[in-house]
């Protein structure tokens, strides 16, 4: 009978003892998975900022065939949030031509631009909890001494 | 033993999953950040582009005002009497190291900015910017509104946590919609079609009647208000042209006379048109220095800068000594004169686009301006050519054995002559008596030379019999009684008041009676006042002109210019001034009128002091002199007078 016990008792032991490694080796392997997604995640989030990012200074608009970063670094310059181009280009609104484009690349609410030297808050309102990443916009501006301005991409 | 072997499998699982973890996330934390490199390297790229296009708009802007160069700070010639048009190479020269210029200057400051998120990133200077046009594909229109560039000889380093990555920053970008290349283009085939020295060519004739003292007519001085006049049009005719060229309303131009000289020397030049070289004012051909493009040379064969300093050698005829000549060269020969009429000018044309604007900081519609500089001469002054009689010779021998004028056999018809080769009937046209039209008939009455020659010029008078001419240095204001015979009053109006208006004598001579005559050639005419050199005559008519008598108190007696004003009413301006009112020699002003309605209407002498302007009386009573009005319609900000 004693023995009986003794062995029953090793048994409920070896239970117990294997239920909690099988959960903390779960634990683990869980976490690790999770960090994981979320470097995977970032990687992503970074790669679409930045591709994004690198259009704006290559695109180009028709029909005029201005680049988009030419643009606004022409409405950096007069703080106006339309430019005017002559008559071959009147008044090209660069503001929606952002919208546009940050709309269709990280989708509505989902973007904000800010770009202090020239008061321009573009965008949506960057939500207060959650991951939002902030990318670096250098933008050359039309000078003789080769200006530039820093703004700034949110995105989440 | 069952326990430990768990914990074993369990340390071993553990230990596995977590290598696994570390080396998927070592991997993709590796991955990140060589894609944040590669991206970054993209970033700089993209920017560098943006830069390259800031850069080269400011480079247009630059060039384009002084007409394709940098180095010099001053417009550049396109036209030093023949056209010298600069090479596309040689404009790309320009372009190019201006553009490099300030692409560094961005890039020196993107360096200095460093704020790309955990990179750090350096980018070198560039060493080589180029255009990608030639000649034909400009010839050709293809870059009229866009061409492409390229900036070389630039890398960009990424300096991340775990390395270093290099790449080069070569960028080649369409500049897009720019018309410097149609400017280039339409300046070219205008500087060779080069209008301006046909017109101005064709202003060497007026030098003939401007003073022999020419001291130069650059800045405030003006030798030669006529011969600056007919240089003014054809400036506005070169100007025209050059607008015409373009064929586009957004394409505005402008020109502007800078400078004017003018020279004549008796009995010298060429019957065709030369340049005049080294002329002494008004000579400016400056091209500019060009260098090498990128890893190629550029054959330039009138790369050069031209000193603007004026060489102040003139040509001077060389004089033949009467002593040389011999006594008498004079019998059986005539003299024939003229002069050498020597004109110079500068002028510059600009040309704004506004259509499309750059983007630069200030002055961002594209201007190209170009200077030109017409130095010429020629045999000129018809109108003073002379086929002198043997009688004359005399006079015109001694004139020409001074000055080398041409000794030419008389070409006068042998039948209106007398076996001695003077005319059957003398008919003197002008004082200047410098012809002798056989041919011509006469109304009515013999006309004789008076005896002696003028002191001054040695010409003699015509006057007509009976009659009494009297002298030239007559001074009396009296107007002397009417000659008989129909005969006419010389005026002798200064030569001053060819521009001014209205004279203030009464003069009778027959039935003729000028009141308030005009020293304008228009007026004058309408009135029986005839032109006839420097003097003008009143005559029964135009027949009768080289008949008269001089009264030199009868002078021009220019009437005060009043003083020109405007005034707005009802939105409409009027200018007021005695030179507004329409006249055969009157254009509108300005030609071409830019307003829809704007005119001259002359009020006449005496005026009423209301007049009817668009169905509206407007009464001017506070200008009681004025003989004419300009109205500028309301669109209009000014009018001149």
């Amino acid at each position: 009978m004693k023995g009986q016990t003794k062995e029953m008792l090793e048994i409920f032991l070896l239970v117990v003892v294997s239920t909690i490694i099988l959960t903390i080796s779960l634990y683990v392997i869980s976490s690790n998975k999770s960090d994981t997604e979320k470097l995977v995640v970032d990687v992503y989030q970074n790669d679409r900022a930045n591709t994004a990012l690198i259009e704006y200074y290559y695109k180009k608009v028709p029909p005029s065939k201005r680049n988009t970063m030419q643009m606004l670094g022409d409405a950096v310059l007069l703080k106006e949030k339309t430019v005017n181009y002559g008559f071959g280009d009147v008044g090209v609104n660069v503001s929606k031509l952002t919208y546009e484009y940050l709309d269709t690349n990280f989708g509505v609410d989902k973007w904000h631009v800010s770009v202090p030297s020239a008061n321009f808050e573009w965008g949506y309102k960057i939500p207060e909890k959650g991951r939002v990443r902030a990318s670096t916009i250098i933008i050359p501006i039309p000078s003789d001494d080769g200006k530039l301005t820093i703004g700034k991409l949110f995105t989440w | 033993m069952i326990i430990v072997s768990l914990v074993t499998i369990f340390l071993i699982i553990w230990v596995v999953s977590s290598f696994t973890n570390m080396s998927i996330g070592k991997r993709l934390s590796e991955q990140i950040k060589q894609q944040l490199v590669y991206k970054e390297t993209d970033y700089m790229k993209g920017f560098s582009r943006v830069a390259l296009i800031f850069s080269s708009h400011n480079a247009l802007r630059d060039t384009g005002k002084l007409g394709g160069v940098t180095e010099i700070s001053m417009e550049r010639n396109w036209i030093c009497t023949d056209p010298k048009v600069p090479s596309t190479d040689q404009v790309r020269y320009h372009l190019s190291k201006e553009t490099l210029k300030y692409l560094n200057k961005y890039i020196s400051n993107v360096n200095n900015a460093n704020q790309r998120d955990i990179l750090q990133y350096k980018v070198s200077k560039f060493s080589c910017v180029d255009y990608d046009v030639s000649q034909s594909g400009v010839d050709s229109g293809t870059n009229d509104v866009s061409y492409n560039i390229g900036a070389y000889s630039s890398d960009i380093e990424v300096k991340g946590e775990d390395g270093t990555a290099s790449s080069d920053n070569d960028v080649y970008e369409e500049i897009s919609p720019v018309r410097y290349w149609l400017m280039y283009r339409k300046f070219s085939e205008w500087a060779k079609r080069n209008v301006l020295k046909k017109e101005v060519a064709d202003c060497l004739p007026k030098i003939c009647d401007c003073p022999a003292n020419t001291n130069g007519g650059c800045g405030n001085v003006n030798n030669c208000p006529i011969f600056k006049s007919c240089v003014a049009i054809a400036v506005e005719k070169a100007k025209a042209d050059l607008k015409n060229g373009f064929a586009d309303s957004r394409i505005e131009c402008r020109s502007s006379l800078m400078c004017d000289y003018t020279e004549w020397e008796e009995c010298k030049g060429s019957d065709s048109l030369e340049v005049w070289k080294n002329a002494p004012k008004c000579n400016r051909c400056v091209l500019g220095e060009t260098g090498p493009l990128c890893g190629k040379s550029i054959n330039l064969d009138d790369g050069y800068t031209k000193s603007i300093s004026a060489n102040l050698i003139q040509e001077k005829s060389e004089k033949i000594n009467a002593a040389d000549r011999g006594p008498d060269q004079c019998t059986g020969k005539v003299c024939k004169y003229y002069r050498e009429t020597r004109g110079a000018m500068e002028a510059t044309f600009t040309c704004i686009d506004k259509k499309h604007l750059l983007s630069t900081k200030e002055h961002n519609e594209l201007q190209f301006t170009v200077y030109a500089t017409i130095d010429l001469k020629k045999k000129n002054c018809p109108e003073n050519s002379a086929i002198m009689t043997i009688d004359d010779c005399i006079w015109s021998c001694t004139k020409w054995s001074d000055t080398d004028c041409e000794d030419v056999e008389d070409p006068g018809p042998a039948d209106d002559r007398d076996s001695s080769g003077k005319c059957k009937s003398y008919v003197c046209i002008y004082e200047e008596c410098l012809d002798c039209d056989c041919k011509r008939p006469y109304a009515s009455g013999a006309r004789t030379l008076t005896s002696m020659p003028r002191p001054d010029t040695g010409c003699r008078w015509c006057v007509k019999e009976p009659g009494t001419p009297i002298p030239k240095t007559t001074t009396t204001s009296t107007i002397p009684p009417t000659p008989s015979g129909g005969a006419c009053w010389r005026i002798n109006m200064p030569t001053d008041c060819t521009t001014g208006y209205g004279t203030t004598y009464t003069l009778t001579a027959d039935d003729i009676t000028i009141n308030q005559a005009s020293c304008r050639k228009e007026d004058r005419e309408a009135r029986g006042v005839y032109d006839i050199g420097t003097y003008y005559v009143c005559c029964p008519s135009e027949d009768s002109k080289n008949n008269y008598y001089a009264v030199k108190s009868a002078v021009c007696g220019n009437s005060p210019e009043i003083t020109p004003g405007c005034e707005a009413k009802d939105g409409v301006l009027f200018c007021w001034g005695n030179n507004y009112r329409l006249g055969d020699s009157d254009s509108m002003f300005p030609e071409p009128a830019p307003g829809s309605d704007n005119r001259n209407v002359y009020l006449g002498w005496p005026h009423s002091d209301c007049f009817m302007y668009n169905g509206k009386q407007y009464c001017m009573a506070d200008y009681s002199d004025v003989a004419g009005i300009y109205f500028c319609d309301s669109n209009l900000m000014f009018c001149g007078n």
